[in-house]
């Protein structure tokens, strides 16, 4: 077992793993374990493309202890459970999703946690949720959208600090299913570009099919 | 200065972007104005200031998580609308058809031991519970046989097949109530779409489009191909001939048309029920009856 990122461990046999910050409580029926006094929530990579990413060996991710985090696409709440492990009890979690029937389930996630704000909204329209954030130190998005890009830029502009950290998860399927998604790749960053400085990318396949993961910096 | 209000309060900041006053749990923007001249409220079109406001707000992390746990769960209460029951109707009653499907097949395989020839000669499987229920002398005679392939068995043998038999009947019932309970549903919640596409059918577009407002918003092109979604996306991909209907399939008119015409019958349905989708969306009066009229003409020639 060692430390690969901040809060962030990898096992012998390739498996990541995050502290626990509810010790004794599982998410999603995950694997615990003890180590150097701590507890490790397993963290599986086929359910979160951060881990995916991490799996693939990415050079950095920007997330850090008692950082500010905003998170698009949250969903169930499976990697926001992660990332609010990472930036321990002095972080903070925006979980942001649009379908209320699965940010219910984020909810009784985020009680436990006491480091989550689930905010129920459209991605798309920073305007209709600025008013219930702060600035953060890091942008996370996974949403399934045509536009995604634009609406990842769009709020690293308004939410994200100077130097602040962004990873955006790129579907391709979801922005054009009759193209091959290496074009779409590298049209995303060329829109990524614009704007910000591209660390690194990494294709997540065959972990997460037609996925494409790039890490940002703002500039 | 500068006037920032959000869902923890009112801030009022100076020239440096410092709080000069705030006050937490209200909105007292009105209240501000009058107090100070000369001030100016952030918005969105200013992000500049906004993001200077943004980082102040770092501090209340505490009464950011509240508040907005507070605000969601109380936009999850107003996210839940009446047709998300019509939703969890129509797919109980495709469970519900799924499990007799799957009961009955057993019980016929079960009770084909005993007595083969009742299965053979009753394909209803609604029927066929009744002459579980039989004595097997009387269904012989009804049947019209002297001998039976299946060995005769002490009634200990037989009981357990008539139970079961039981519950599967019971189930019939059960989706015979959640279909009139889905019909009056419909009638309340989309009485058009539910003259033109049938009850079932209704209820099924409204399920794959995942409420009301979702299937209004849909052209009547999508309309015509949910359910054929596996086909439209082959069709997309890799060039194969592409689908002309989904769920309208089973629709009664399609299945009365011709067969070359069947693709056109869809898409007059489908067009009339997108027009009837956001009828009932918006509460408009009810014109199903016209409307299924219109596709009826346009069908018969």
């Amino acid at each position: 077992m060692r430390k690969i990122f901040p809060n962030i461990y990898i096992d012998n046999r390739g498996k990541l793993y995050t502290p626990n910050l509810v010790p004794g409580v599982t998410v999603y029926e995950e694997r615990l374990k003890k180590f150097d006094g701590i507890e490790l929530r397993q963290w599986d990579e086929r359910r979160s493309k951060l881990a995916a990413a991490i799996m693939k060996r990415v050079s950095q991710i920007g997330l850090r202890d008692n950082d500010y985090v905003l998170y698009l696409g949250a969903s169930t709440g499976t990697t926001v459970s992660h990332v609010s492990d990472i930036v321990g009890p002095d972080g903070l979690v925006f979980a942001l999703e649009f379908a209320p029937r699965v940010l219910r389930d984020l909810v009784f996630m985020a009680e436990k946690r006491k480091n989550i704000a689930p905010i129920l909204a459209d991605a798309n329209q920073p305007n209709t949720f600025y008013n219930k954030l702060c600035l953060v130190d890091f942008v996370f998005q996974d949403i399934a959208q045509r536009n995604q890009s634009e609406i990842f830029l769009k709020n690293c502009a308004m939410f994200l600090k100077e130097d602040g950290f962004g990873m955006l998860s790129v579907k391709s399927r979801s922005i054009d299913i009759s193209k091959k998604p290496s074009q779409i790749y590298s049209e995303v960053r060329q829109e990524l570009e614009k704007e910000m400085l591209i660390v690194d990318y990494k294709m997540l396949d065959p972990i997460q099919k037609d996925h494409c993961i790039f890490v940002c910096k703002k500039r | 200065m500068h006037l920032y209000s959000n869902a923890l309060g009112t801030f009022v900041l100076n020239q440096n972007f410092q709080i000069r006053e705030k006050e937490l749990g209200k909105d007292s923007k009105d209240k501000f104005l009058k107090k100070f001249k000369n001030i100016k409220v952030i918005d969105e079109n200013d992000i500049d200031s906004l993001r200077k406001a943004l980082v102040l707000m770092r501090e209340y992390k505490s009464d950011l998580i509240k508040k907005n746990t507070e605000i969601v769960k109380e936009d999850i209460k107003n996210s839940v609308k009446d047709d998300l029951f019509i939703v969890q109707t129509i797919n109980t009653i495709d469970d519900l058809n799924k499990v007799i499907n799957m009961l009955t097949k057993r019980l016929r395989e079960w009770y084909s031991y005993y007595f083969p020839e009742a299965s053979e000669f009753i394909p209803d499987n609604e029927l066929f519970l009744k002459y579980v229920h039989m004595k097997k002398k009387d269904a012989m005679k009804e049947f019209g046989i002297k001998k039976s392939m299946g060995p005769d068995k002490e009634q200990s043998f037989v009981e357990p097949m008539q139970s079961l038999a039981k519950e599967i009947k019971s189930l019939y019932k059960q989706r015979e109530e959640k279909e009139i309970y889905l019909g009056t549903l419909m009638d309340r919640i989309c009485p058009n779409v539910k003259a033109i596409a049938g009850t079932l059918i209704g209820a099924k577009l409204l399920s794959i489009a995942g409420s009301l407002r979702k299937l209004m918003l849909f052209p009547a092109s999508t309309v015509q191909l949910l359910g054929a979604e596996e086909a439209l996306f082959k069709h997309i991909k890799t060039g194969a001939r592409c689908p002309k209907y989904g769920v309208l399939f089973a629709h009664q008119l399609v299945q009365k048309a011709d067969k070359d015409r069947r693709g056109r019958a869809a898409r007059v349905i489908a067009d009339k029920i997108s027009l009837a989708s956001k009828v009932d969306f918006f509460k408009g009066e009810f014109i199903g009856d016209k409307l299924l009229k219109e596709v009826e003409k346009k069908l018969a020639n």
